[in-house]
C-alpha cells in the first residue's frame, strides 16, 4: 500500500479532479443506447488506468469511488449511482489484475475493462428493469466497448509514454 | 526516430483517437415517448445536438399544452372560456398564430370550426367530460339553442393589442383540429437540420423518407400506406374518440348542424387523411376533409396539399401522392 | 518514505512508459475477446431473437421493458396494472376516469401503443420487424 504523503493527496486529488470533469462531460453527451439512458461509455478509464499505472492501486480505486459517487451527484442523477459505482470498481479491478501482469500492452487491458464496464452495467440496467432482455444489447456493447476501449488505452498508453517523469519523482 | 517526427507522430494518434470520439458521437440519437395534449407523443432524432433538442422539444410541448390545453385551469385557453363577457384576455404568439390561421379556414368553410367546443362539450367529447357510455344524447332542442352561441360573432379579437374579448356568455374556443399540427411543426423547427420524426397521436412531421400506415377505421389493421418524404399528414376519423348509444356511433368531430359530422348518412366520410408540407396545415385540413368531403378537391389541391378519403366502401384521393390501399375498397 | 514503495511504484509506472502499446501476449487476449465478440453475435443471431418486447414510460421516463414471452402482472404506484401474456399487453386496471386504456385491450404489434393520458403512461411494442416508419391515425378501442 502506497503511504498516502502530501504529494501523492496531490496527486490523487488532481486525477480525481480530471476524472470527475471527463465524467461530467460524458454524461452530458447522448446515452449509448437511448433504452439505457445509464449505460455510459467508460471514457474517465483514460485517467483510472493512469491512476493505477503511475500513482497506485490505493489512489486508483479512491478515485474510482469518489468518482463513481460524485458524477451522478454532480449531474443531479444519483440512480446513475448504481450503474457507475459497480461498472467502475469492477472495471478497475479488472484492470489491475491484468496491468500488474504486465504481460499486455494498455490497449489491450483498457479493452478488457471496457467490456467489465458494459457487462457490469448491463446486469445492473437488467436488475433494474427487471428483465434478461437488455442483455439482447450485448453484442452491440461489446462492439463498442471494443473499439472504445482500444482508443481509450492507447490514450492512456500515450499520456503514460509522454507524461513528464520529473513530475512524479521526489 | 527523430524527435520532431515522434512528437508530431503521438499529436496525430491523439487527433486520430479524438475523431473517432466524435465521430462515434455525432451519430447519436434520441427516443422519446410521453403524453401531450392527451395523446401520445413519440419522437426519433439523430444527428448533432439530438439529446439537447430533444429535451427542448418536450419542455416546447409542455409550456404549449400549458397554454392551450382546455383541461388545464390557467391556459389561455381556459382564462378564455372561463372569461367574463367584456373582459379582454391577453394571449400570446401562439394563440395568435392558431386564432389567425383558424379564422381563415373559418371564412373559407364555416364547418371548420374553432368555436365549437361548447357543443363539444355538450355530446361529452371534451376529455373531461368524455365517457364510453353516456346516459344519453342532446336533444335536437338543447343543440339548436347553443349552435348561435358557436361562431366568430361570440368573440372580438384585438391584433394589436394581443388581446381577444367574449361577447356572449357560453362560448368556448379550441384548437384541438390544429393543435397538434402546430406543435409538431414547432418541434420541426426546434430539429431543424437532424434527421426526425415527431408523432403527436397520429399527426406526424418528418423530414426523412418514411412509410406511413393510416390505421383501418374498422378493423384491426392499416387501410393504407403511402410514403412520407420530407413533409406531414394527419388524420381525422370517426373511429378516434367516440361512443355508442341506443346501437348508434356517435363521434367527437361535431359538424355544421351540432351534429356528428355526416351521422345518418350512407357512405359517410369514416377517415380522411391529409399530406403536405406542414403538419398545422394537414391537421386543420384532415379535419374539414372529414366533414365537407370530396368538396374540398380544388382547395386542397391548390394548396398543393393530398387526400385520402375513406368510407366504409369507398376510397378517394386527391392530389399526388400515391396511396396503396391495403384493404378493399372501391374507388370512389 | 518508505522505499519499497518508491521503487515498486516508478518500476510500473517506467514499465508501461518504456514498452510498446501491444505485447506479445496482447494477440493471445485480443483473439479470445474476439472470439468471444464473435460467439456472442452469433449466439444473438441465431439464438432466440430480441423478439417484441414493450417498453413502458411514464412522463416521458422510461421505467421498464418487458419481453413479451413470458406471464407478468406489475402494478405501478400510479395506479396502473398492466398483464403481459402470451406475446400480448394490456393495461388491465387503471385509476382514471375514462378507461380508456383499459377498453384499448391487448397490443401485440410493432409501433403499437397504449396511452393512459391522464397519468402520462404510454405502452409501446418494439421490435425488430418493423413494417412503417409511423402510424397516422389513432384508434380509441
Amino acid at each position: 500500500m502506497n503511504k498516502f504523503n502530501a504529494k501523492m493527496i496531490a496527486y490523487t486529488a488532481i486525477t480525481l479532479s480530471a476524472a470527475l470533469i471527463i465524467g461530467v462531460i460524458e454524461s452530458l453527451l447522448p446515452p449509448v443506447i437511448p433504452a439505457l439512458p445509464f449505460l455510459r461509455l467508460g471514457l474517465s478509464n483514460i485517467v483510472l488506468i493512469f491512476a493505477l499505472v503511475a500513482l497506485g492501486a490505493a489512489p486508483a480505486f479512491t478515485i474510482a469511488f469518489l468518482k463513481s459517487v460524485l458524477v451522478p451527484l454532480l449531474v443531479g442523477n444519483p440512480i446513475m449511482i448504481a450503474y457507475s459505482l459497480p461498472a467502475a470498481l469492477l472495471s478497475l479491478g479488472a484492470t489491475a489484475l491484468l496491468v500488474y501482469t504486465r504481460k499486455f500492452g494498455l490497449p489491450t487491458v483498457s479493452t478488457v475493462a471496457s467490456l467489465v464496464h458494459n457487462m457490469v452495467q448491463l446486469c445492473v440496467a437488467s436488475l433494474m428493469t427487471g428483465t434478461a432482455l437488455v442483455f439482447g444489447y450485448a453484442p452491440y456493447l461489446i462492439f463498442t466497448g471494443t473499439l472504445t476501449g482500444l482508443a481509450v488505452g492507447f490514450a492512456a498508453y500515450l499520456i503514460l509514454r509522454f507524461f513528464p517523469k520529473k513530475l512524479l519523482e521526489n | 526516430m527523430p524527435y520532431r517526427l515522434r512528437k508530431y507522430k503521438s499529436t496525430i494518434a491523439l487527433l486520430a483517437i479524438a475523431a473517432f470520439f466524435v465521430c462515434l458521437l455525432s451519430g447519436c440519437t434520441a427516443q422519446k415517448e410521453n403524453v401531450f395534449f392527451n395523446t401520445d407523443f413519440s419522437l426519433e432524432i439523430e444527428g448533432s445536438g439530438a439529446l439537447s433538442r430533444s429535451k427542448k422539444i418536450e419542455s416546447m410541448l409542455e409550456e404549449l399544452e400549458n397554454t392551450l390545453s382546455a383541461s388545464i385551469a390557467a391556459s389561455e385557453i381556459s382564462r378564455i372560456n372561463d372569461a367574463e363577457v367584456g373582459v379582454p384576455v391577453s394571449v400570446g404568439k401562439d394563440f395568435v398564430y392558431l386564432y389567425t390561421a383558424s379564422m381563415i379556414l373559418h371564412e373559407s368553410f364555416p364547418s371548420y370550426n374553432p368555436f365549437i367546443f361548447p357543443m363539444v362539450e355538450l355530446w361529452n367529447f371534451d376529455p373531461e367530460g368524455f365517457t364510453l357510455s353516456p346516459s344519453g344524447i342532446p336533444s335536437s332542442q338543447e343543440i339548436q339553442d347553443l349552435l348561435g352561441l358557436c361562431n366568430k360573432d361570440s368573440f372580438s379579437f384585438n391584433e394589436q393589442a394581443s388581446t381577444i374579448t367574449k361577447l356572449r356568455t357560453g362560448a368556448k374556443l379550441d384548437f384541438g383540429a390544429i393543435a397538434k399540427g402546430y406543435a409538431a411543426d414547432k418541434a420541426a423547427e426546434i430539429a431543424d437540420n437532424t434527421k426526425y420524426v415527431v408523432n403527436i397521436g397520429g399527426t406526424i412531421r418528418t423530414n426523412k423518407k418514411i412509410e406511413v400506415a393510416i390505421v383501418s377505421p374498422r378493423n384491426n389493421g392499416y387501410a393504407a400506406s403511402f410514403v412520407l418524404d420530407n413533409g406531414a399528414v394527419a388524420t381525422s376519423g370517426d373511429y378516434e374518440r367516440f361512443y355508442l348509444y341506443q346501437d348508434t356511433r356517435y363521434h367527437h368531430i361535431i359538424g355544421a348542424d351540432g351534429y356528428p359530422a355526416g351521422i345518418g348518412e350512407t357512405e359517410t366520410v369514416v377517415s380522411a387523411t391529409v399530406v403536405g408540407p406542414e403538419a398545422a396545415m394537414c391537421d386543420a385540413l384532415s379535419t374539414l376533409v372529414f366533414i365537407e368531403g370530396e368538396t374540398t378537391k380544388d382547395f386542397i389541391e391548390a394548396l398543393g396539399y393530398s387526400a385520402l378519403i375513406l368510407t366504409e366502401t369507398t376510397y378517394k384521393t386527391i392530389g399526388d401522392v400515391r396511396f396503396e390501399l391495403l384493404e378493399p375498397r372501391e374507388a370512389a | 518514505m518508505n522505499s519499497s514503495n518508491q521503487e515498486k511504484r516508478p518500476k510500473l509506472f517506467s514499465y508501461y512508459r518504456q514498452s510498446k502499446p501491444f505485447l506479445r501476449a496482447d494477440i493471445l487476449l485480443l483473439a479470445v475477446l474476439l472470439t468471444a465478440a464473435v460467439l456472442a453475435a452469433v449466439f444473438s443471431y441465431t439464438g432466440k431473437p430480441l423478439g417484441e418486447r414493450a417498453e413502458i414510460y411514464i412522463g416521458g421516463e422510461l421505467v421498464g421493458t418487458y419481453d413479451l414471452n413470458q406471464n407478468k402482472e406489475i402494478v405501478y404506484e400510479i395506479g396502473i396494472t398492466v398483464h403481459i401474456h402470451d406475446g400480448e399487453i394490456a393495461v388491465t386496471e387503471s385509476d382514471c376516469p375514462d378507461q380508456l386504456c383499459v377498453h384499448m385491450g391487448a397490443i401485440s404489434k410493432t409501433g403499437d401503443r397504449i396511452i393512459c393520458a391522464p397519468n402520462k403512461f404510454v405502452v409501446v411494442i418494439r421490435g425488430e420487424n418493423n413494417d412503417y416508419g409511423a402510424i397516422t391515425g389513432r384508434r380509441q378501442s
